[in-house]
This record gives structure tokens, sequence and C-alpha cells, in this order.
């Protein structure tokens, strides 16, 4: 099941997970605060992997730049059993990144263009949408009271 | 792109009626090489026709069928051939109007070509 902090990314990440297939699916601003997940089941999982992967792409981000001249786009890994897909998206002036886990009953490339549907739909998020998010500017209060409302304690 | 493949797609390419010819890995969809009209979304194709052609192969297995050899498909507007020698796949996007029997025959003898 989806659930989300922010109501401009549930439509998107729900067609997102249905369309491509994926196992679990988590999208955060890259500070590392989450705004929405779908197929965690325990909310610490959840902080885990955005700490993570809002360090990854800042490391992947900024190795980028020395060495490219621009930070790098996607980032795929895969596994034996399972892979990782990590993107970033454009939402009004702000980005989010999006971390997909999936396994053979689907494709990088699946995942690919399913990904391009969901960045285009968050490209045409409007500002206003974006300003009803639940940022307080307090990281830690954000982040505690983010992942209660996904793991449904708020 | 290997010369096998180069002349494989570019024959493919070549037959009446067909928009596209791409080689791609069956196993993550990305596409490998390609030919391919304006307008074809080769990403896309090699996703979609890849995806349709593990499925398919699972299907087949699964139903105790055995090794499929390769995948045809008749849509209102297109037809599209995929045929696999290993992890690598040959997809063919065409008109409805272009020939089923010799796109097929040649995907076969291009399948064969870049083993």
């Amino acid at each position: 099941m989806t659930r989300s902090v922010a109501p401009w990314l549930d439509a998107p990440l729900s067609d997102f997970v249905r369309q491509a297939r994926v196992g679990m699916a988590v999208a955060l601003e890259p500070s590392g605060r989450v705004l929405a997940q779908h197929g965690f089941t325990r909310s610490l999982d959840v902080m885990a992997v955005c700490s993570l992967v809002a360090a990854i792409h800042a490391s992947a981000s900024e190795l980028g730049r020395q060495t490219n001249g621009t930070a790098f786009g996607p980032l795929h890994h895969g596994g034996a059993g399972r892979q990782v897909f990590l993107a970033p998206a454009t939402a009004g002036s702000g980005t989010v990144l999006l971390l997909v886990v999936f396994d053979d009953r689907t494709s990088l490339g699946i995942v690919r263009h399913f990904f391009g549907l969901f960045a285009q739909a968050l490209a045409n998020v409007s500002e206003g949408q974006l300003d009803a998010g639940p940022v307080t500017g307090d990281f830690e209060r954000d982040l505690g009271r983010n992942l209660a409302m996904l793991f449904g304690r708020a | 792109m290997t010369a096998a493949l180069r002349e494989a797609l570019g024959t493919l390419a070549a037959m009446p009626g067909v928009r596209a010819a791409l080689a791609a890995t069956e196993s993550d969809g990305l596409p490998a090489a390609a030919v391919a009209a304006v307008g074809v979304d080769t990403d896309a194709l090699a996703a979609f026709a890849t995806a349709l052609f593990h499925r398919t192969r699972l299907a087949n297995a699964a139903a105790g069928y055995g090794e499929t050899r390769h995948l045809s498909l008749d849509a209102e507007h297109g037809r599209l051939f995929v045929a696999a020698n290993g992890d690598l796949a040959l997809v063919v996007l065409a008109d409805p109007d272009a020939s089923a029997g010799l796109l097929r025959v040649a995907l076969q003898k291009a399948t064969r070509a870049i083993t």
C-alpha cells in the first residue's frame, strides 16, 4: 500500500508502483526527509533507507560534479535477486528522490520508462500544491512526524 | 555494436513496412542497438517488447511447451516480432500491412546470425 505525507505524490507514486510492478519505493527530499513510501512495513527501515539514499545521492552528485562537470543522473545497482534504482525528479523548485527496489517481475527498462512518467507528473505539479507540503523547517520534527503519518501513528 | 548485429538490424530495418529493428537485453530491457524511424521510442519499445517476451517465455515453460522461439503480436496499428538468442532479444516493429511471414523468417535468420 502506498502512503504519503504529500498529497501531490499520492497519484504519481501509486501509478508508478502499479505500472512498473516494483516491490518497494520511497520518495524523499534530498535532505533525507521521507515524503511517501510503498512496501515497507517498519518505520525504522524507511528512516535508515532515507538516510542512506540521501548520502548516496549527495556523494554521487558531488562525484559527478567533480568528474563530469555536472551531477550524475539515475543510479542502478543490480543484485542477485533484487535491484535498486535511484533517480531525482523535479517538483516545483525542489527535488524529489525516488528509490525503487525491484526483482525479476519487472526490468530496469520498464522501471526507467515509468520513472520518466513519474518525473513528468511531478513536473506538472503546481507550486500551490507543493506549498501544502509537510515541512516546518525543523528536520527532526518533520522526519518524526512524517514517519508517524506514514505508519499510521499520527 | 558488432558487425553481425549491425548487418542484422540493417537488413531487418530495410524490409518493407518495418518501422524499427532493435537489439535489447532480455533481462533488463535496455536497448543495445537500434535502427528506427523518427518518432519511435526505442527505449520504451525495448522495455515492453522484452518484458512481453520474457513473460511469454515463462508462461510457455510453465505450461510445459518448452523453449519460446519467437513471439509475434498483431495489433490494429502495427505488428511486433521478438526473438531471442541467449539474453539478447531482437525486436521488430512493423506496419500492419507488413508481411508477417517474411519478417518472421528474416528475424529467425538474424537471430541465428548474431550468435
